[in-house]
């Protein structure tokens, strides 16, 4: 991490920790400005662990409601950690009681609708190739575990480093090495007939 | 040159370590493990492919769109109200702090101390326990014979110049433990303790009460029928057993023993009603105690399993 990119990590953390303090004093505004801050990026990992938008909607809430309930309980450095790891466990129990209920397993993989609409400078045909790959890809993780997919997602999406994926997960260094690992390799099996996609 | 026809790998590859390959692209290798990681991509055209393509779906999978949130989840004032939870859950909320461990050592502490004074409340005299078996001076058993009176069966009047009014055995005495009865002694409208016992064929004087067995009542070794069935009233060192004559005249000797009999029975009575006051306020305050202690415990389990918050886990 470079010298801008930890200044901006510890503003940021300075930011929550006073609004955490002033949502705990009573200011509901100021817990919603944290929902604010939070809400797109934690919509985006949840609904990609779970890959089903109402149930990722709902542990979301669920998870800002955990929150709200025990922001007494933070006193961690980030808040992004903190949230990021309820709302990974709330996402947990949605795969937990979805496996109890299979009803309708995958879904979103039909369904490019929520979906922003990707760049069309290069071309109908290169966006509809990168639409073809996205779609591999988001099949192919929904193919991997739960635990190696939501490690992958925080490590290339979210660019969270193993030590801060360890703390969220409460597994040990190692294990998130060895989930990550071994989920690129799942990927690349899953996905090496599809792999012209990603030659770009 | 990237492989594009997916063949299947050669038989060397099988062989080959692939997450050493993709550790390697992940930057994850030790020094030692390194050179053998990079001989194994130099030397096998499948190895090379692995490397590149892991590369390649971490690169994508970093560059996946983000999706639109269907909703905002900004909270409502409503909505945070509901979040705090009730009257009793913000109580219970409260009682499962960390500060508050306490309370359950505490809680069992008022249980134990609470079991221990019940215990001793019902052991004292008058409370049933084992010391009010304990006689007093003067006071006989229906088994021993050498006393002057014998006190049996359920209605029986004091002997006069036996030692005391009390009765022993199976007898309904007040102070008896198994008889059920814990609370204070019945007394008669002079005060002194209705102490009926059913003359023994073997014993001295017997006087008072009606004999179940005989039918009749026995004074001074004498037999005298029953006229009527219900117990002797006793008062003070007099009785006047109904429906019998006057009692004779007693000699001053005699007249001291049984008003000295008399007072003993009464300072014993005395005590015990003394005990079962002391036993009454033990039990009761033991269980106090104990119920407290109870609830205690009750309350910190039920509060830290609310508190435990599965997405917090």
């Amino acid at each position: 991490m470079d010298d801008h990119a930890r200044q901006v990590a510890d503003e940021r953390r300075v930011r929550d920790r006073a609004l955490v303090a002033a949502s705990l004093a009573g200011d509901l505004d100021a817990f919603n400005r944290l929902v604010e801050l939070y809400q797109d990026y934690l919509f985006a990992l949840t609904v990609r662990v779970v890959n089903d938008r109402e149930a990722a909607a709902d542990a979301v809430q669920e998870a800002f409601f955990s929150a709200y309930r025990n922001l007494h309980r933070f006193h961690g450095d980030s808040f992004r950690s903190w949230i990021t790891r309820i709302a990974l466990n709330a996402a947990t129990d949605v795969l937990r009681l979805r496996k109890r209920r299979p009803a309708d397993p995958y879904p979103e993989w039909e369904d490019d609708s929520w979906q922003p609409p990707t760049d069309e400078a290069e071309g109908p045909e290169h966006a509809a190739m990168l639409r073809s790959r996205d779609r591999a890809l988001s099949a192919a993780l929904q193919k991997i575990t739960p635990d190696q997919r939501a490690a992958i997602l925080l490590y290339d999406i979210e660019g969270y480093d193993y030590q801060e994926i360890a703390q969220m997960q409460g597994v040990s260094l190692g294990t998130v090495k060895s989930r990550i690992h071994r989920g690129r390799l799942a990927l690349r099996d899953l996905l090496a007939p599809q792999m012209d996609l990603f030659r770009d | 040159m990237p492989r594009h026809d997916h063949s299947p790998p050669g038989a060397d590859h099988q062989s080959h370590e692939r997450l050493l390959l993709i550790r390697l692209a992940a930057d994850d290798l030790s020094s030692a493990e390194r050179p053998a990681a990079e001989a194994l991509r130099a030397g096998c055209a499948e190895c090379a492919d692995l490397a590149r393509d892991v590369d390649m779906i971490a690169h994508a999978t970093a560059r996946l769109p983000a999706p639109s949130r269907p909703r905002d989840f900004r909270m409502s004032p409503e909505q945070a109200r509901m979040a705090h939870g009730t009257f009793i859950g913000r109580i219970l909320e409260r009682l499962a702090a960390p500060r508050l461990g306490i309370l359950q050592p505490l809680g069992a502490a008022a249980v134990a101390i609470g079991f221990v004074l019940v215990v001793v409340g019902l052991g004292l005299p008058g409370m049933g326990g084992a010391s009010s078996a304990v006689q007093a001076p003067g006071v006989y058993s229906a088994a021993d014979p050498s006393p002057a009176m014998h006190l049996t069966g359920s209605d029986a009047a004091p002997a006069e110049g036996a030692p005391a009014p009390t009765a022993a055995g199976g007898g309904a005495a007040p102070a008896e433990a198994d008889d059920g009865d814990s609370g204070a002694l019945p007394r008669n409208s002079s005060g002194a303790p209705p102490s009926w016992a059913v003359a023994s064929p073997a014993s001295g004087p017997v006087v008072g009460g009606t004999d179940s067995a005989t039918g009749g009542v026995s004074r001074n070794g004498t037999d005298a029928p029953s006229t009527k069935p219900e117990p002797s009233v006793v008062s003070g060192s007099q009785f006047e057993p109904a429906g019998s004559p006057a009692p004779p005249d007693l000699t001053a000797a005699e007249a001291l023993e049984a008003a000295e009999a008399e007072r003993g029975a009464d300072e014993r009575l005395a005590e015990l009603e003394a005990g079962t006051a002391r036993g009454t306020g033990l039990v009761t305050f033991g269980l106090l105690l104990g119920s407290i202690g109870l609830t205690l415990i009750i309350l910190r389990v039920l509060s830290q399993r609310r508190a435990r918050d599965q997405a917090l886990r």
